[in-house]
């Protein structure tokens, strides 16, 4: 006894003087779940939590022994605890799984008396008798601990609760005097509630190495199939996905499938996957192809609308339409992003920044502001001015160097500043063509086409 | 199946009468092209071949009232007006001036797969029309792209060079453009149909 901590208490435990925080236990109902067979490891019990989430949003993982659920809240819901009970039995019949039930009101006493067989303690009143029949192993206490509370003569926890508390603190130990209390709802016992990943993935695993794409084709479908699954239950939706595919030699090769809104069916996830997998050039076969998803954010759906087309519209949607931010995924997934997108105006002087690629926000609906529509414009700009050689121009009708249809200067504040007087000149086979005549350097440039 | 229902399908012709089954057109905007055009305008089910020789006849004016019309009713539905492959940048604030939602316009360069991106675009069904810039497309996939626009209802236009004008084709529509030589009445542009279904091939000046 020498060797343990001789704390110094004063005579009085808790002394009456000192401002003791006053504990209020809230109504709680805690059930523990204690799994038997399999062997309770990490990601069963995640699995598990998972699922229990159905019931109660705090699920608590207690690693290697099962979990505790705190059920006061869903009572109502689920009519009762029986029929708690017996939704988390069928759920552990359904998975072949074998595991005790015990509900308490607090999380401790609920572990403890799971451990032992016992019943439901459903009163806080009938707490203190319920874990004073309980042997002192239910603790799961340190060996030392109970072996010697064993050669004190102690038996069960309602012995402990008997022994003066200082004198127990001094001998045992503070941290099991606080366990007591902590058990009995006399101190608060604080248990963060599981939260389930924010990201998911699946893994398949090939029997040998390959670069066949029927292999990884078949591979998708079941892990987006799964996937669909999990973030429905859920109730989440993933924004991107990345590829891993695992090879033996080298390192991973990786890539990043983006979608245009965050989506959640099976479909939807698979086919720029699909339309990805066909194009891979992979530099060498893979062992085994992984998924993991972006970030989950909340799912959110648009309602249905009520009102039915106009029989005999030629220009109604088609049975079966596939959504328009799908054909985008579909066609990036191929192409990648930066070969897809939509196109707007923008109100500025210069030609080339008078219009803008959409990349991302593709499913807004009003876009351009009104002052940017111009009449003078032609509809095909070049990517970039051309430069329009003197031979070349002799092909199309003279061109007056004084009457110029518009002069644009602008752009001295950003160093992309331009000096033009733009001609709309027609080419000999009758082709309209939009060029201009650089201030700076007198040269011409070709940059648009009025097709 | 009874006479009726023969008769307003679009696969069978009648050589007189000009009856034509109840083609799903959408109006140039040119009436006389219109009034020549069966069901009075571009046929909205299957492809339509466009054979220029240079860029700037007009290719795109032409098109310009009917993509107006279209990309409204593809702004109600939420679908899409797809450009694949154009050789340019189509200047958003020309369409505009034009009518056309530019929230609705969907560019896609795919590179060599020019008519893979074609097919996935009409077989999505989110599309309403597609305008697609193709060097070289043979018998088999045209005739692919024309049964999914026909069964998808999406408006196709392939723009072609002029030396693929006698391949044989499955197209709805075909015709050149060119620029009018004498004194231009509206936009200079000259169109000679070489194929029309159940019509016979015409000149027009627009």
């Amino acid at each position: 006894m020498s060797g343990l901590p001789y704390p110094v208490l004063p005579e009085e435990f808790p002394p009456k003087t000192a401002a003791v925080p006053r504990y209020r236990q809230a109504e709680a109902l805690w059930l523990a779940v204690q799994l038997r067979d399999p062997a309770p490891g990490t990601a069963l019990l995640e699995s598990l939590a998972t699922w229990a989430q159905s019931l109660t949003p705090v699920v608590v993982l207690q690693p290697d022994e099962g979990l505790l659920l705190e059920v006061h809240g869903s009572l109502r819901y689920f009519a009762g605890l029986k029929a708690i009970r017996r939704q988390l039995q069928e759920e552990l019949d359904r998975r072949g799984w074998t595991g005790r039930l015990a509900a308490a009101p607090t999380p401790l006493s609920a572990s403890w008396l799971v451990r032992c067989k016992s019943s439901d303690v459903t009163e806080a009143s009938a707490l203190a008798g319920a874990i004073g029949r309980l042997p002192l192993a239910a603790t799961g206490w340190p060996e030392k601990v109970q072996r010697m509370l064993g050669q004190m003569g102690l038996r069960s926890i309602a012995d402990c609760l008997r022994l003066p508390r200082v004198g127990f603190a001094r001998r045992v130990g503070l941290a099991w005097l606080d366990e007591l209390d902590r058990a009995l709802g006399k101190l608060p016992d604080f248990r963060p509630a599981w939260r389930a990943p924010q990201r998911l993935s699946r893994l398949v695993e090939f029997s040998s190495e390959t670069t066949d794409q029927a292999w990884f084709a078949e591979a998708l479908r079941g892990m987006t199939g799964s996937l669909e699954q999990e973030l429905r239950q859920h109730q989440v939706q993933v924004s991107s996905i990345r590829l891993v595919f695992r090879h033996i030699r080298s390192s991973n090769t990786l890539t990043q499938i983006s979608y245009v809104e965050p989506v959640h069916e099976q479909a939807r996830l698979l086919s720029p996957l699909l339309a990805h997998i066909e194009r891979l050039q992979l530099a060498e076969p893979a062992i085994a192809l992984a998924v993991e998803t972006s970030v989950l954010v909340p799912l959110r759906t648009d309602p249905p609308g009520l009102l039915l087309p106009a029989p005999g519209d030629p220009l109604q949607p088609v049975a079966g339409a596939c959504s328009d931010l799908a054909l985008v995924e579909n066609l990036r997934g191929r192409f990648g992003t930066r070969s897809v997108f939509g196109i707007d105006a923008v109100a500025e002087h210069r030609p080339e920044y008078a219009w803008r690629r959409r990349l991302n926000e593709l499913a807004a609906k009003k876009t351009g502001e009104p002052d940017c529509v111009r009449d003078d414009r032609p509809l095909w700009l070049l990517p970039a001015p051309k430069k329009w050689v003197a031979q070349k121009k002799c092909q199309t009708q003279k061109v007056s160097d004084t009457f110029f249809s518009e002069r644009v200067e602008s752009g001295w504040w950003d160093g992309q500043d331009i000096r033009r007087d733009y001609h709309v000149v027609t080419g000999k086979s009758g082709e309209k063509l939009w060029l201009f005549r650089d201030r700076l350097t007198g040269e011409w440039y070709l940059h648009g086409i009025f097709g | 199946m009874d006479l009726e229902g023969l008769l307003s399908d679009s696969l069978l012709w009648r050589g007189s009468g000009g009856h034509f089954g109840n083609t799903a057109a959408i109006a140039t905007g040119f009436s006389e092209l219109d009034h020549y055009l069966p069901g009075g305008g571009w046929p909205l089910t299957g492809i339509s071949e466009i054979f220029i020789e240079r860029y700037g006849l007009g290719e795109l004016s032409i098109l310009m009232p009917a993509l107006a019309a279209l990309s409204s009713r593809a702004a109600e539905t939420r679908r899409w007006i797809v450009w694949v492959a154009p050789p340019f940048v189509p200047y958003a604030p020309a369409l505009a001036h034009h009518g056309v939602d530019l929230s609705r316009i969907l560019l896609v360069h795919p590179g060599e797969e020019a008519l893979w991106a074609v097919e996935q675009v009409i077989r999505s069904k989110s599309s309403l029309a597609v305008l697609a810039w193709v060097r070289a497309a043979d018998m088999p996939s045209l005739r692919r792209l024309q049964l999914g626009a026909e069964a998808c209802r999406c408006w196709t236009v392939l723009f072609r060079p002029v030396s693929a004008i006698d391949q044989s084709s499955p197209a709805a529509l075909r015709f050149r453009l060119s620029s009018a030589t004498s004194a231009d009445p509206q936009l200079g542009i000259h169109i000679q149909i070489q194929k029309c279904r159940g019509r016979k091939p015409r000149h027009f000046l627009l």
